[in-house]
C-alpha cells in the first residue's frame, strides 16, 4: 500500500465543483464554455497525476491510498487501484470531450454547471473507499443528470414523461442502493459509523439470512443504473426524448458494474456465486433483447439506447462468468464502449443540431454534405462491433474466449447479440447516412455544414484513443489485470465450499 | 521475443506496405480531401509492387529451402493469464501460393484501376479501401493462427462491404452492401465459435501447434471425431458466408454493384475464395470428421448446381460471372470434401486468375456484345423452352427467380426479426405510456414508410 497526498484526492472533487460554481459569475457564454473546459482539463490532469502515481510505482503495491482524518479516529479513505484508475481517466476524458464537442445550443451555462458537478461526483464515487461517501456521491450524482435531462426536453408532454420515468426508475434504484448500504453499515459497524472503509469491510458480521437481500438490493440498483432488462425502460425514453449527452455520460460510466465490482461481490462472494445463474440469465436476456429491438429502430437516439441496453447485458455476462479472460475482456469493453457511446452521442447531437432530426428515414445522402460527420459515425460504429484496429476487437476476443470456456451454450446467445448489434450499426449507417437524400429534407436542400473544428478535435481525439488502444491494447490489459484477477478470484471464492 | 529471421522480416513487409499506403492515403484524404489521382495511384501501386517483390522473394526462398513449413512467432498481441492472441505467421505450401496470388492480383488491380477509374468521384476512396483489403487479405493468408486469420477476415469483410457501397449516392448499392454485411456477420458466429473450439479440441489456435510441422496437407492431429466434426462444421458455416455457398450466396451477384476492379478482386479472385482457403487450412482436421466432409460435399454440390442453373438464365455479364464463380467455388468445396486439397488449391488459383481476367473484361464485353448476346439468349431460350419437359420449364423459371433465395431469407429471417423488434418496441412504448403517462405512439410513429426488413433483405435490384 502506498500513500498519496490527500490534496490530490480532494482536488478530484473540488476542482470541477469549484469551476461549476464559478460559472454563474462569468460573463458571456463563450467565456463560460472556456471556463468549463478548463475545469474539465484540470480534472483530467489531476486524474492523470493520481493514476500516474499508481501506474508509475516501482514496487508491488496493489493500490495507492490516502486518509483524511475528520475527528478523532474517524477518517475518510481514498484509493487508486487497477479497477478505478482507468475509469477515473475515462470519466475525465469523456467530460472534456463533451464540453468541447457538445453543440452550443444544448449546453447552456446551467447545463455546463450540472455536467461539471456530475463529473465531480463521479470522480468522488470512484476514488472513495468509504461506504458513506460512496453512498452519498452515488445518490447525488443522479441529481445533475436529472437537472440536465429536464433542461433539454422540448415539449411539455415529453418533459413530463421523461421526468416521471427518470424519477421512478432512478428513484427505485437509489432507494435499493441506500437501503443496502444502510444495512451493510448497520451490521458491519454496530457501534456506529466509525470506520466505513471498504478496505476493512467485514461482511462476516452480516447475518446469513440478510446477505442475499443486501446483495440483490445492490444488484438491482446496479441493473437500473446500467439499463439492464427488465429495468431498462427509462433508457430508450430518456435517450429519445430527453437530453442525450448527459444520459449517455451517466450510462457510459457503468456505475452499476462498478458497484458490483467494488462493493457487492467483495462483500458477499458466496451470494454472488448463488446469484450467478439469475444474473447471467438477466444479462443474456438484456443483450439479446436490446439487440433485437435495435434492428427495427429508425430513430438513432432510440437505437443508441438499445445498443446500450444490449452492450450492458454483454458486459454483465462477461463480468459474472467469473473467468479471468472474460472479466479482462469486460473491463476493456467497458472503456471502449464508453468512448464509442460518447462519440456516437456527440455525432448524433451534432447531426440533430444541423438536420433537425435523427430519424434515419428522413435522412440519407448525408455523406456528400457532411463527410467528416459521417466518417465519425461510421468509425465509432465500427468501434462498437469489434473490427480489428479498435479496442472492442481485443475486448470481444477475450470476452468471447473466456465466456465460451466457461459456458459455451450460453455464450452463443451473447455472440448472436453481438452480430445483431453489428447489423443494426451498419444498417443505421447505410440507410441514414448513405444513399439518396430524402425528398424535401434539409439534406437535399444542402443547408448542412460539416463538423466544426472544436467538434472535430473532440471526436478525433476519442477516435485516436480508440484506435491506439485497439492497435496496442496490451498496456491497458496489463494495467487492468490485477482488477480482473481480483474479481475472478472473488467469484471463484464464492464457488469454494463454505 | 527473439530476433526475427530475415525471411520473416521480408514476409512481414507484404502486409505492411498496403497498411502504410492505407495510413498515408487516409491521412492525406483527411488533410486535402481530394489528393491528386496520380499521387494516389503511385502510392498504392508502389505499395502493391513492393508487396509482390517481397512475397516473390519469400516464395523463392521457400521453394529453394526444402519447402518445409516456416512458422514465425511474432509474440502475443495481447495476453491474459494463460491465453494470448498469437500473432504468428506461417509460410508453407498453402500460404505461399495464396500470398503470391494475392500480391499479383492486387498489383494487377492497382494498375488496371489507375486507368479505369480516372476522373471517377471517390477515386482515392477506392484505393484506400483496396489497400485495407490487401492488408487484410495478406494477414488472412499468412496467418499462422486462427486468431490472426480472424483479424484479416474481418478487415476483408469490412472493406468488401464498403466497396459494394462505393457508389453511395444510390440506394441499391448501399442496400446490397448491408445485405452482404449481414451474411458475413451471421457467418462470423461460426468463426468465433470455431476459434474457441480449436483451443479446446486441439489445445491451441496456432496451426503448427495444432496440426504439427509436417508439409501441408499431411499432419497428425490428436483429436476426437466429435470434436473435429464440430470444429469443421463451424468452419464450414464461416466459409459459407464468405464464399457465397448455397443457400447464403444470393448476396454475391448483388455485390457486383461496386466498381468492376473491386468486383474482380473480391468476388472473382480473392475474397470469395477466402472460405475455401479457410477449409484448406483446416484440411488436416477433415480426415477425422467424415460427417463434416459429407456436409461440405453436399454444400459444394448444391452451390455448384444452383450456380450453374441460375447462371444460364442471366442476361447480364456480371451476374453470369457471379454465378459462374459460385459454380466453381462449389466444385472447389466438393474437392475439399472429397479429400483432394492439392487439387482444390490448384483449382482455386487457376479459377481466380481466369475469373479476374473475365471480370476485368466484362465492361468491354457489355459494350461489344450486349445486343447480340441478348438476342441470341432470348432466341435460344424460346427455342429450348418449346422443346423442354415440364421439369425443364420448372427449373428454368426457378433459375430465373434465383431459386427464390432472397424471398426465403426475407420471409423466414428478416421480416420475423424486424417484426418482432417492432412489436417489442410498441410494447415498450405502451408500457412506458402506462407507467409514466402520455399518449401511446401512433401507427405512423412506429411504422415508418420504409420498413427496416427491406433494408436488411429486400428491395435491391438485380445488377
Amino acid at each position: 500500500m502506498r500513500q498519496a497526498p490527500i490534496i490530490g484526492f480532494l482536488a478530484l472533487f473540488i476542482v470541477p465543483a469549484l469551476h461549476a460554481e464559478l460559472l454563474p459569475w462569468v460573463r458571456g457564454e463563450k467565456r463560460a464554455r472556456i471556463l468549463a473546459l478548463s475545469g474539465a482539463v484540470a480534472s483530467w490532469l489531476i486524474v492523470a497525476a493520481l493514476t500516474g502515481l499508481y501506474w508509475g510505482r516501482d514496487d508491488d503495491t496493489t493500490l495507492v491510498v490516502a486518509h483524511l482524518p475528520i475527528a478523532g479516529p474517524h477518517a475518510l479513505h481514498f484509493v487508486v487501484d487497477a479497477l478505478n484508475a482507468p475509469l477515473m481517466l475515462l470519466a475525465a476524458s469523456l467530460t472534456t470531450a463533451l464540453v468541447l464537442g457538445g453543440p452550443l445550443g444544448r449546453f447552456s451555462r446551467g447545463n455546463l454547471r450540472a455536467l461539471l458537478w456530475l463529473t465531480a461526483l463521479f470522480l468522488l464515487s470512484l476514488a472513495t473507499a468509504d461506504l458513506v461517501v460512496l453512498s452519498v456521491s452515488w445518490a447525488l450524482s443522479i441529481m445533475p443528470t436529472y437537472v440536465l435531462t429536464m433542461d433539454s426536453v422540448t415539449g411539455g408532454a415529453d418533459r413530463r414523461q421523461v421526468r416521471r420515468a427518470f424519477q421512478l426508475y432512478q428513484g427505485f434504484g437509489l432507494v435499493c442502493f441506500l437501503v443496502a448500504c444502510g444495512l451493510l453499515g448497520y451490521w458491519t459497524q454496530p457501534s456506529g459509523f466509525v470506520d466505513m472503509s471498504l478496505l476493512h469491510l467485514d461482511a462476516g458480521a452480516v447475518p446469513v439470512a440478510a446477505r442475499p437481500w443486501i446483495f440483490w438490493l445492490l444488484s438491482v440498483a446496479a441493473l437500473v443504473h446500467m439499463g439492464i432488462t427488465p429495468f431498462h425502460s427509462w433508457l430508450p425514453l430518456t435517450f429519445q426524448r430527453g437530453a442525450l449527452l448527459p444520459v449517455a455520460l451517466l450510462v457510459s460510466m457503468r456505475g452499476g458494474l462498478y458497484v458490483l465490482a467494488r462493493l457487492a461481490l467483495p462483500a458477499f462472494p458466496e451470494v454472488g456465486h448463488d446469484a450467478m445463474p439469475m444474473l447471467v440469465a438477466i444479462a443474456l436476456i438484456s443483450a439479446l433483447y436490446g439487440a433485437v429491438l435495435g434492428l427495427g429502430q429508425n430513430n438513432l437516439r432510440r437505437l443508441l439506447a438499445y445498443w446500450v441496453v444490449s452492450q450492458s447485458g454483454i458486459m454483465l455476462t462477461g463480468f459474472v462468468f467469473g473467468d479471468e479472460h472474460a472479466v479482462s475482456g469486460t473491463l476493456l469493453y467497458w472503456l471502449g464502449f464508453a468512448m464509442a457511446t460518447i462519440g456516437l452521442s456527440l455525432v448524433l447531437a451534432a447531426l440533430e443540431a444541423r438536420a433537425g432530426t435523427v430519424e434515419i428515414q428522413q435522412l440519407g445522402g448525408l455523406v456528400r454534405r457532411m463527410p467528416n460527420l459521417c466518417a465519425c459515425f461510421f468509425l465509432f460504429g465500427l468501434a462498437t462491433i469489434a473490427i480489428p484496429g479498435t479496442v472492442a476487437f481485443a475486448a470481444e476476443d477475450m470476452l468471447v474466449h473466456g465466456a465460451l470456456e466457461a459456458h459455451p451454450g450460453l455464450t452463443l446467445v451473447m455472440i448472436v447479440a453481438m452480430v445483431l448489434n453489428a447489423v443494426s450499426v451498419v444498417r443505421a449507417f447505410t440507410v441514414g447516412f448513405l444513399g439518396e437524400a430524402r425528398p424535401l429534407s434539409r439534406v437535399q436542400r444542402g443547408s448542412l455544414v460539416d463538423l466544426l473544428p472544436r467538434e472535430r478535435v473532440a471526436l478525433v481525439s476519442l477516435l485516436i484513443a480508440l484506435i491506439v488502444a485497439g492497435i496496442w491494447p496490451a498496456p491497458i490489459i496489463s494495467a487492468q489485470t490485477p482488477a480482473a484477477r481480483a474479481i475472478a478470484f472473488m467469484e471463484q471464492l464464492g464457488r469454494a465450499p463454505q | 521475443m527473439e530476433s526475427l529471421p530475415p525471411i520473416a522480416i521480408v514476409a512481414l513487409l507484404a502486409p505492411l506496405f498496403p497498411a502504410l499506403a492505407f495510413v498515408v492515403l487516409g491521412f492525406s484524404m483527411l488533410v486535402y480531401r481530394h489528393p491528386p489521382e496520380r499521387v494516389v495511384v503511385r502510392i498504392v501501386s508502389g505499395a502493391f509492387s513492393l508487396s509482390v517483390i517481397s512475397l516473390l522473394s519469400v516464395a523463392v526462398y521457400f521453394v529453394t529451402h526444402d519447402d518445409r513449413p516456416i512458422a514465425i512467432d511474432l509474440g502475443a498481441w495481447f495476453a491474459v493469464e494463460d491465453y494470448h492472441f498469437a500473432a504468428d505467421i506461417l509460410i508453407d505450401r498453402l500460404s505461399v501460393p495464396m500470398m503470391v496470388l494475392t500480391a499479383v492480383i492486387c498489383g494487377v488491380i492497382g494498375r488496371f484501376s489507375g486507368t479505369y477509374l480516372v476522373g471517377e468521384p471517390g477515386h482515392a476512396r477506392f484505393y484506400l479501401l483496396v489497400s485495407l483489403f490487401a492488408c487484410g487479405m495478406f494477414l488472412l493468408v499468412m496467418a499462422g493462427s486462427l486468431d490472426l486469420l480472424i483479424a484479416g477476415w474481418e478487415l476483408v469483410g469490412t472493406s468488401s462491404m464498403l466497396l459494394i457501397a462505393f457508389f453511395h449516392d444510390r440506394n441499391f448499392p448501399v442496400r446490397n452492401a448491408l445485405r452482404a454485411f449481414v451474411v458475413y456477420r451471421a457467418c462470423d458466429i461460426g468463426l468465433l465459435t470455431g476459434a474457441v473450439l480449436m483451443h479446446h479440441t486441439l489445445g491451441s489456435s496456432v496451426f503448427v501447434e495444432a496440426f504439427g510441422l509436417d508439409r501441408w496437407p499431411a499432419s497428425a492431429v490428436n483429436v476426437s471425431t466429435s470434436g473435429a466434426t464440430l470444429l469443421a462444421l463451424c468452419m464450414l458455416w464461416a466459409a459459407a458466408g464468405k464464399s457465397a455457398l448455397f443457400p447464403l450466396g444470393s448476396w454475391l451477384p448483388r455485390a457486383m454493384e461496386g466498381p468492376t476492379p473491386s468486383s474482380a478482386v473480391f468476388y472473382g479472385a480473392l475474397s470469395v475464395h477466402a472460405g475455401a482457403y479457410l477449409l484448406l487450412r483446416m484440411s488436416p482436421l477433415l480426415d477425422y470428421a467424415p460427417i463434416a466432409r459429407a456436409v461440405i460435399v453436399l454444400a459444394g454440390v448444391a452451390t455448384a448446381v444452383h450456380g450453374r442453373l441460375v447462371e444460364r438464365v442471366q442476361s447480364d455479364v456480371k451476374s453470369q460471372l457471379a454465378y459462374a464463380t459460385t459454380t466453381q467455388v462449389g466444385v472447389i468445396f466438393v474437392e475439399i470434401g472429397l479429400g483432394f486439397p492439392r487439387l482444390a488449391l490448384l483449382h482455386l488459383i487457376s479459377h481466380a486468375v481466369v475469373r479476374t481476367l473475365q471480370m476485368l473484361r466484362a465492361p468491354n464485353t457489355i459494350q461489344d456484345m450486349a445486343q447480340l448476346s441478348e438476342a441470341f439468349t432470348a432466341l435460344r431460350s424460346e427455342t429450348e423452352l418449346a422443346h423442354t419437359s415440364a421439369l425443364g420449364r420448372y427449373m428454368y423459371h426457378l433459375s430465373l427467380e434465383r431459386f427464390h433465395l432472397d424471398t426465403f431469407w426475407e420471409r423466414m429471417v428478416a421480416h420475423p426479426l424486424v417484426g418482432l423488434s417492432r412489436w417489442l418496441d410498441r410494447g415498450e412504448e405502451a408500457l412506458m405510456a402506462r407507467i409514466v403517462g402520455g399518449a401511446e405512439p401512433s401507427a405512423a410513429e412506429v411504422l415508418p414508410s420504409e420498413p427496416a426488413a427491406r433494408d436488411l433483405a429486400h428491395g435491391a435490384r438485380r445488377p
